[in-house]
């Protein structure tokens, strides 16, 4: 490909096929004709596959496997996806034990460029720090669908995508050295963006700073903790278990005692459900998007956040939450 | 916990009440998985009308659901051969798997179609409100009001077709209405309690109580009987140990059913002896 580039520098050669043709007779090397399309990246969610689009932009076209509002552990991958990953050059993932189809997937699809270890396998989690990490001994699968390193749902904190934007960076230079600095530049200049809009989102949030909610699944940790709110409970016992009404019924009287009046739902949990509870809580359940595509009107990574901000705002501000007026109620509550 | 519990424990007497009465009939047309399949169907409705765009949990939803539903009571009705050439189970085995394969087709266009498959057979028990109940229990009203003036002809087609045919009965027609009627009530039950509870409720008291009883009367008190016990032991089970609520009552049925058969077989073996001795 540094040949290709050598006979034809313009930035984008497939937009010329005549002389992108004429470069490659030239060069004789006919294993280079893939770079003269775009670079075809699968990836598993629409989250990464969005950031992939971000920092490629036209010099890749990428497929997610995942839809968007189904359980990120559940995904049923269909005939397309093994022949669109059989002529992927890379393959993004979240890495740890999150997408347990993936390996499945790439088993089938007789890609040898994807398998686990090899350049084109390109896992996101390297370099998150992971939040809920199983102490050693106590892990078993009885405590539910529980991960061996830690709390997987990492995509859900702005500053986590800049890690990962590094990652899918690293591996696209590596890919395709002739584009290295276009790649370094996207990423630089979308960090930026992820880093600003970080910083409004949790501006926009200071007034409910400290707001006590209860989630349905535990999916919102890195979410939390980056917009400073505090999670007191969960309405399933254990992580993908129904809960028993001896949960439940804690899970409401913490929600009364704590004063948390909202409970997060992601799309593919029952909202009825997270609605019976958070009823008794004389609260609201509000559902959130894990995933680009989850709700209708989330089309990329940053608009994910915005939406689940200004949902949750929306909420807090229906019931009355801001902390200086929750302060004079409930003192003990950290601001 | 018992202000948790209330609601549920109510939904539980109002399905014992219905399915028990519709189990007898369904028990003695020896057409037990008809609920499953007409759940099926009435799930390819939802998948349909989700796939229209209606949210699945919608009253658009729920009316794709019913015509589906008394689409299927139809087939039901036609597929009954007097000749019994081909055993009305085995329009009900097709009609059930046929319909689950389309649902499937159907939900594999829309990306939460595995979770909406799995929420119908689990069921919400726990999570029932007050006015799910209330509605539940008119649309039943109904439905029982039905049946109560029509049933001298259902159980005449119920004990023997056969006869029913000869006496002049239009049994293709009034199999349609029971079970369109029975379609109703079994959307809108699992919609409420899911797949596997609903038929635990249809089958296990209706089987206890025929066990005991020949009489529709006695049949239908002894299974109530059996229903309410069983709904209360499962709600107080799954309080106490803190159980899933819908399994811990498919639980207790499955306990029952194992009670009631062993007194039966017991009865039996020294009703057998008694002749020698």
């Amino acid at each position: 490909m540094i040949c290709l580039y050598a006979c034809n520098p313009r930035p984008y050669p497939r937009r010329r096929p005549v002389a992108a043709a004429v470069a490659l007779l030239a060069c004789s090397i006919p294993a280079a004709a893939p770079v003269l399309a775009q670079m075809n990246v699968v990836a598993t969610t629409p989250n990464l596959a969005d950031i992939v689009k971000q920092i490629g932009g036209d010099l890749v076209s990428v497929q997610s496997v995942m839809r968007g509002p189904e359980d990120i552990h559940n995904v049923s991958p269909r005939p397309s996806h093994m022949m669109k990953l059989k002529k992927a050059q890379l393959f993004v993932h979240s890495g740890l034990d999150t997408e347990l189809w993936a390996p499945l997937l790439v088993k089938g699809a007789r890609n040898p460029k994807l398998l686990y270890g090899r350049p084109g396998n390109v896992d996101v989690s390297r370099g998150i720090i992971l939040k809920e990490v199983p102490t050693r001994g106590g892990l078993t699968r009885a405590l539910g669908d529980i991960h061996a390193y830690g709390n997987v749902h990492y995509t859900l904190d702005p500053l986590n995508g800049v890690t990962i934007a590094r990652s899918i960076t690293d591996a696209f230079k590596d890919a395709d050295p002739a584009n290295a600095d276009a790649y370094e530049a996207r990423c630089r200049a979308y960090s930026t963006r992820l880093r600003d809009l970080s910083a409004e989102l949790i501006g926009n949030m200071k007034p409910y700073a400290g707001t006590p909610v209860v989630t349905y699944h535990r999916s919102w940790p890195y979410f939390l903790d980056r917009f400073g709110l505090e999670c007191v409970g969960e309405v399933e016992p254990k992580p993908g278990i129904a809960p028993g009404p001896q949960h439940l019924q804690e899970c409401i009287e913490r929600m009364n005692s704590q004063g948390a009046r909202v409970v997060i739902v992601e799309t593919y949990n029952n909202k009825s459900n997270a609605e019976f509870v958070a009823a008794r809580a004389n609260g609201k359940a509000v559902v959130l998007a894990m995933e680009v595509n989850a709700i209708p009107g989330v089309d990329t990574y940053e608009e994910l956040f915005r939406f689940n901000l200004a949902r949750l705002l929306e909420a807090f501000q229906a019931l009355g939450l801001e902390t200086s007026a929750r302060q004079g109620t409930t003192p003990t509550s950290g601001g | 916990m018992v202000d948790l519990l209330a609601a549920p424990f109510v939904a539980c007497l109002i399905l014992t009440g219905i399915h028990c009465y519709l189990g007898i009939h369904v028990v003695m047309r020896e057409v037990i998985f008809v609920d499953l399949a007409l759940a099926q169907i009435a799930a390819l409705g939802a998948a349909a009308g989700t796939l229209l765009g209606f949210d699945p949990h919608s009253h658009g939803a729920y009316v794709f659901a019913l015509a589906f539903t008394i689409a299927g009571a139809a087939v039901f009705s036609v597929g009954r051969f007097r000749d019994r050439r081909v055993p009305q189970e085995a329009v009900i085995g097709i009609v059930y798997a046929v319909s689950s394969a389309f649902a499937i087709l159907l939900l594999s266009k829309i990306a939460i179609g595995r979770e909406e498959i799995e929420h119908m057979l689990v069921g919400r028990l726990l999570f029932i409100g007050w006015p799910e109940v209330a509605g539940t229990a008119v649309i039943y009203a109904v439905v029982a009001v039905v049946h109560v003036l029509l049933r001298r002809k259902f159980f005449a087609i119920s004990e023997s077709p056969e006869a029913a045919w000869r006496g002049g009965l239009d049994v293709r027609f009034w199999d349609f209405v029971f079970y369109a009627t029975f379609g109703v009530v079994v959307t809108s039950s699992v919609q409420m309690a899911g797949v596997l509870l609903v038929f635990s409720f249809l089958v296990v008291p209706a089987v206890c109580a025929m066990m005991f009883c020949s009489r529709v009367a006695q049949r239908l008190i002894v299974g109530w009987a059996f229903g309410v016990l069983a709904s209360t032991v499962g709600l107080l089970a799954s309080a106490a140990w803190d159980l899933p609520t819908g399994a811990s009552v498919v639980a207790t049925f499955g306990v029952v059913f194992a009670a009631c058969a062993g007194v039966y077989g017991l009865r039996e073996l020294l009703r057998a002896r008694s002749p020698a001795t």
